[in-house]
């Protein structure tokens, strides 16, 4: 679906009122968002054969075990792609301890320049670990 | 004696109610290219939430078969109850139902992505609104 470089991001938020204004920044600072609400919706945008996901940003305060299964899964089936997992951390720590997976690296409520420093940290890992050339 | 002081203007904001992720993706950037705000909901109860905490949305763009409880007609007529001012354009991959009327412009799927912001356009009353 996207012909550029700019890197897409699958949001998963299932509030809107979180979701938009994360969205929002997000787009000012360049990305191309897809914004889902629920882990359904996002398997659906991965398994669109059209579709480029660079990074997952899940939030795991709705349905957390849902959002760590996304993340397996999205580790298991997309390893290009980084994951960041967030939410609210102390329901989603247990289910995370659960699912062998590690916590979430945001909380609610998000800073967004914090979600960005985080996205952009582990972009610049990837593509320093890509090979040459 | 001065001026009155001009009110700000913001870019006319359109709550774009769709299920399927990247058709609402790819209608909400052509919207944003042609200078709108664009919120995305995914289902009728979370464009409701949206239109609970803001009287700044200036249009609807619905897709009428959704999941959950309620169809993009159903939260239509929540709307015109109370929110009367907004215009809704409604969006289906089946012909538009009889009761349409009632709504607004009908844009049946697949549309043009081009053909839908004309008609998203020409359903504002201004691509820009006073921010008072």
């Amino acid at each position: 679906m996207t012909t550029d470089q700019t890197e897409t991001i699958l949001v998963l938020e299932d509030d809107i009122l979180v979701r938009n204004p994360l969205s929002e920044y997000l787009r000012g600072c360049g990305y191309r968002i897809i914004e889902v609400s629920n882990a359904v919706q996002a398997r659906q945008v991965f398994e669109a054969s059209d579709a480029r996901v660079d990074v997952l940003f899940a939030s795991a305060s709705g349905d957390a075990e849902v959002a760590f299964e996304l993340a397996s899964w999205t580790r298991a089936h997309h390893p290009d792609v980084d994951v960041v997992l967030a939410g609210t951390l102390r329901t989603a720590v247990e289910k995370a301890g659960d699912l062998c997976e590690d916590g979430p690296a945001l909380s609610k409520p998000y800073d967004h320049q914090h979600v960005l420093d985080r996205i952009r940290r582990l972009t610049a890992a990837r593509q320093a670990a890509r090979p040459a050339g | 004696m001065s001026p009155e002081p001009k009110a700000e203007k913001r870019p006319a904001r359109v709550l774009l109610v769709e299920d399927e992720p990247l058709v609402r993706m790819l209608l909400a950037e052509e919207l944003r290219a042609a200078g709108l705000t664009v919120v995305e909901a995914g289902s009728a109860s979370e464009a409701l939430s949206f239109l609970a905490v803001t009287d700044q949305v200036d249009l609807v763009v619905t897709d009428i078969q959704m999941p959950g409880g309620m169809d993009g007609l159903e939260m239509a007529d929540h709307i015109r109850q109370n929110h009367p001012a907004v215009p809704i354009v409604v969006t289906s991959g089946n012909p538009p139902p009889v009761n349409l009327s009632r709504v607004g412009p009908f844009l049946m799927k697949p549309y043009a992505l081009r053909q839908a912001v004309e008609v998203v356009l020409a359903s504002l009353p201004h691509p820009e609104i006073d921010d008072d």
